[in-house]
């Protein structure tokens, strides 16, 4: 390659990723993203240097949790004066904001210095797909996602429900009787 | 006892800068510039250092003196590890006169007018180094463009001259002189020498090679000092292609291979000040250079040279040019030119 300029600037500008946090943990997606803010996949990464690049993450309002973590997991707050300690529920905070389980998830993962401000900036959350354009024609490749995105059972045809594969047949008088829908009474108001 | 104490510290701090200077307390020497703690340090000991630190800032840095002004220099001796430190035989006549500059005859021609010396009748006998540095100029010349020619048989003409006049440029020459052991050789009437004079004495001093040996010898000495400066260089950058997209169609065309066609490869943050662009350039779908760049314009144009680069065999991946003994037995065609723009495209219009 010709010209050590451009290569220099082609080493030091700052890429753009896309992260897609449907169905995927927090806080391991955390900590892959929080790689790429700051730059450690870069051969000429250093602690001091301000390298990082960008990382959009996307759906993250449908982030999930382990087990019952929505319930139990909680994050603290105190407001600095006496008795002002709370506390909230995962599922009280997502609730509230639905990108700041995702934003505390990658703050925690990042070492409180001077720097952290900085690197945050450089994470931009977005509840669901709706991403402005100029944000995403930044966007050059994206960072794979940690955990393969479960079908639901909503997902699949009834041509593929139907021929899922079934070892045997269920007898007739073991399968549950389907629910009678309440017949709506014609009266003659109506 | 303690007060005789502080006195006789006292007269022997003044003592030793008067040894130092020569002469009186009004000094310029700063030995002695710390602070002395407990008995020694006289209340008058410090503003006396302030004062002698801000004559020194008054008075400005030393002269910068020839070596011989310590007493110590034997000029002859110089001359002859001079050659020897580089690992060739002069004859000594011509490496003197090497040294002499036009500057320095100059002066002594008129130090002779003034004593009232007729100089028809007593010739100062100096002759300078012009002669010599025209020479060595010359041989210089002809032996980097050979030498060029023959490392990048596929480099155009255009190229060559480009490569040559940077090797023979006055700030490189003066690079590669300053650093070559010259300065308390070269006769002028001031010291340190000017920057021209550092030029024309390492010219003079190919020259006298080629006199003290012969031409062979003094190509081989160009070869040691001045091409080995291209070394690690990247050639496209030496040699500024004004149209490197037209120069790459026409000499694709000659080699009978489909046009250059530029590609995106790659692109990001381009919404930023940090714009990337990745573009490559292919031919018969073949990718033949490629380089990044703040802009697609910057980024093609840097690209065709990289494809250039590759076409002529001058890119950095190629095999790096050859000095030492490697090179030591090179037959060189001085009278072989390589091709040039204008006959690539006359060549390729007819086709």
């Amino acid at each position: 390659m010709a010209y050590n300029r451009v290569l220099q600037w082609s080493v030091m500008t700052r890429t753009w990723w896309l992260y897609d946090a449907e169905n995927q943990c927090a806080f391991r997606s955390a900590k892959k993203i929080v790689n790429y803010l700051q730059g450690k996949h870069k051969p000429i990464y250093h602690p001091l240097s301000d390298i990082g690049d960008h990382v959009v993450v996307i759906n993250t309002k449908l982030v999930a949790m382990r087990d019952d973590r929505w319930r139990k997991f909680t994050y603290p707050h105190h407001t600095g004066y006496a008795g002002g300690f709370s506390r909230a529920s995962a599922w009280r905070l997502h609730d509230m904001d639905p990108t700041k389980v995702m934003h505390k998830a990658v703050y925690q993962r990042i070492k409180g210095n001077l720097l952290r401000p900085n690197i945050m900036r450089r994470l931009h959350l977005f509840p669901d797909d709706n991403v402005p354009d100029e944000i995403m024609a930044n966007i050059s490749d994206q960072i794979q996602q940690i955990q393969i995105v479960p079908k639901r059972l909503e997902d699949y045809s009834q041509l593929e429900k139907e021929n899922f594969p079934q070892i045997f047949e269920w007898p007739e008088k073991e399968m549950m009787p389907k629910k009678k829908q309440p017949e709506v009474l014609q009266t003659e108001e109506t | 006892m303690a007060a005789s104490c502080r006195l006789i510290s006292h007269c022997r701090i003044l003592s030793r800068f008067c040894n130092n200077s020569g002469i009186s307390p009004n000094l310029t020497c700063l030995q002695g510039c710390m602070v002395r703690r407990g008995l020694n340090n006289s209340r008058k000991y410090q503003p006396l250092l302030r004062e002698l630190y801000k004559r020194r800032i008054k008075a400005g840095p030393e002269p910068e003196l020839h070596p011989s002004e310590s007493g110590c220099w034997n000029y002859n001796s110089e001359v002859y590890a001079f050659g020897k430190r580089y690992g060739e035989e002069f004859d000594e006549s011509f490496l003197r006169k090497a040294f002499i500059t036009s500057d320095y005859r100059q002066a002594e021609e008129e130090s002779r007018r003034q004593l009232g010396i007729d100089l028809e009748s007593v010739p100062v006998g100096v002759v300078d180094n012009s002669e010599l540095a025209r020479k060595g100029e010359q041989i210089a010349s002809r032996y980097i463009k050979a030498y060029l020619r023959h490392s990048y048989p596929m480099m155009l003409e255009e190229g060559i001259q480009a490569v040559h006049d940077y090797l023979m440029d006055d700030q490189m020459i003066y690079y590669i002189a300053s650093n070559f052991g010259l300065t308390d050789l070269i006769m002028s009437p001031n010291y340190p020498p000017e920057d021209h004079m550092y030029c024309t004495a390492f010219k003079a001093v190919i020259g006298a090679l080629a006199e003290s040996q012969n031409e062979e010898r003094a190509g081989l000495f160009v070869r040691d000092f001045v091409v080995s400066q291209l070394a690690g260089k990247n050639l496209m950058e030496i040699w500024d292609v004004k149209n490197p997209m037209g120069l790459l169609s026409s000499a694709l065309s000659m080699q009978g291979r489909g046009p250059p066609e530029p590609r995106l490869l790659w692109q990001s943050a381009s919404a930023t000040m940090l714009s990337l662009y990745h573009v490559g350039i292919y031919s018969d779908k073949q990718l033949i250079g490629r380089s990044p760049g703040e802009t697609l314009p910057i980024a093609e144009e840097i690209a065709a040279k990289d494809a250039l680069s590759k076409l002529m065999n001058i890119s950095l991946t190629t095999k790096p040019l050859q000095f030492g003994e490697k090179s030591e037995n090179w037959k060189y065609d001085y009278n072989k030119r390589n091709q040039s723009v204008s006959d690539l495209l006359q060549t390729s219009s007819s086709i």
